[in-house]
């Protein structure tokens, strides 16, 4: 796999609000790419992330109705999903399991191409270093293998992080709604505008 | 969870009455929402203590807990030693300062306090509880398998532990033991809809037509007990759709069925 995928600082802020929210299980979530990819042809740009869920994560009726209602939503706005995150309960485990592997497959057969796993680095979230704070993945025949560091990147030199920092010291990472609080209170927008607005703004 | 979080920002100048209304609520709905808890405690409860009464000893177990999970150690010490002061010989001090010892990652140590707990006292599931949770957080799950199993038999009736001897078997990929663990549940409680709709997750992700069918029926009997349970909702629809496009040679048991 050739590409390279660039994350946008919302899609950051997103991933470690969900992980913050819920510090004591295990959560996931979809990256949403843009379907043109970058100038030079090979870049995928991740500009979203969906939340999904933060209690067991092995089961498939609420994967498979959060996966067509997320498709739903790309199709309506040009993105897709091509990509997947992982954030294990424990907090010196990174390795991805069977669900997450058997999630990328799914991802990968839709777009055609090789879907990226991140898997979220717990012991490492303090650091200042982003690209740190995860693991990237691809997965090819049921097992998972490493993509090197430089293939995936964060936007911003270090001011995601920053942005991450002061939403969690203004407990924004309450506000988030995953899919999970979505199936609980119907009102409640997975899509998360609400805290899009506010990582803008704190640009 | 929302409501509470709006109410963030006023926690400052909240009352000592609603602070309490707030921790009997986390207490009964046996929620794990520690950072609130320790929160509350710093900006209200901390110089009030003296004012709760009787009802300080179980509010500083519950602090306790709390700030063990967000490592406020300094918290926590406070509160163990406010507990020692009062309960001297308690072995429900005693259990909370093992949990200390794991917070810190010292398992040899809270395994020693747990053995001397269950020494004096040979029917305290707690500690047995905390010794399965210690072989959880050590990542050893086939381990915590074989002590939860040994658990339950002993212990039939603690649905809790029925509940996360079926969250172990999903995280190892065993749908047919979860499966077995839901169906105890659903024995002695047949009238709880959440039953109903784990055991039809459950028998949704097995697969096969079989497990299908027996998931739209176990989808239906949620609604029938909790029309607001949209999981159960979703699920209905999508093993119903299943289940009607499955190919024709399935179509003469339909035809029977209904």
């Amino acid at each position: 796999m050739a590409e390279h995928f660039v994350l946008n600082r919302q899609s950051y802020c997103k991933i470690l609000l969900h992980v913050f929210k819920y510090p004591h299980l295990s959560v996931n979530g979809l990256l949403l790419v843009q379907r043109q990819k970058g100038k030079d042809g090979k870049t995928f740009h991740i500009v979203d992330t969906v939340p999904l869920f933060h209690s067991t994560l092995g089961l498939t009726p609420m994967l498979e109705i959060a996966l067509s209602q997320v498709d739903a939503y790309c199709r309506s706005r040009n993105l897709a999903i091509a990509g997947y995150y992982q954030a294990n309960e424990n907090y010196k485990d990174h390795s991805p399991n069977l669900i997450a592997c058997r999630i990328i497959e799914k991802i990968s057969e839709n777009i055609g191409s090789d879907a990226l796993l991140l898997m979220v680095e717990n012991d490492k979230l303090a650091s200042n270093v982003e690209n740190a704070c995860f693991t990237a993945y691809t997965v090819q025949d049921g097992k998972a293998k490493k993509v090197e560091g430089e293939k995936v990147q964060v936007q911003g030199n270090g001011t995601a992080g920053q942005i991450a920092s002061a939403l969690l010291c203004a407990k924004e990472h309450w506000q988030l709604v995953d899919f999970d609080s979505h199936l609980d209170d119907i009102s409640l927008d997975w899509t998360n505008a609400h805290i899009s607005v506010k990582i803008s703004n704190a640009v | 969870m929302a409501a509470s979080s709006n109410d963030f920002n006023s926690w400052k100048e909240i009352g000592l009455d609603d602070c309490r209304a707030m921790l009997r609520k986390f207490r009964d709905d046996n929620e794990r929402r520690s950072e609130e808890i320790v929160e509350l405690y710093e900006e209200c409860l901390d110089s009030k203590m003296h004012k709760l009464g009787n009802e300080k000893w179980i509010v500083y177990e519950q602090v306790c807990i709390a700030a063990l999970d967000c490592a406020r150690q300094d918290i926590a010490q406070k509160c163990i030693a406010a507990l020692r002061h009062q309960f001297p010989d308690s072995s429900r001090v005693r259990k909370l300062i093992g949990m200390q010892h794991e917070s810190l990652g010292s398992f040899e140590k809270a395994e020693k306090v747990y053995d001397s707990i269950q020494q004096t006292d040979e029917s305290n599931s707690h500690v047995r509880k905390r010794r399965i949770a210690m072989l959880r957080a050590l990542r050893k799950v086939p381990e915590a398998i074989v002590e939860l199993n040994t658990y339950v038999k002993q212990f039939m009736s603690d649905y809790e532990a029925w509940l996360e001897l079926c969250d172990l078997y999903i995280s190892e990929n065993d749908y047919t033991k979860a499966a077995y663990c839901i169906e105890e549940l659903l024995l002695s409680n047949p009238h709880n809809h959440l039953y109903h709709q784990r055991y039809a997750d459950i028998r949704y992700t097995q697969g096969g037509m079989e497990n299908i069918e027996l998931a739209r029926a176990h989808y239906a009997q949620a609604v029938a007990l909790n029309s607001n349970n949209v999981r159960a909702m979703y699920g209905l629809f999508l093993s119903a759709s299943n289940v009607a496009s499955a190919p024709k040679c399935a179509g003469q048991k339909k035809k029977r069925q209904h």
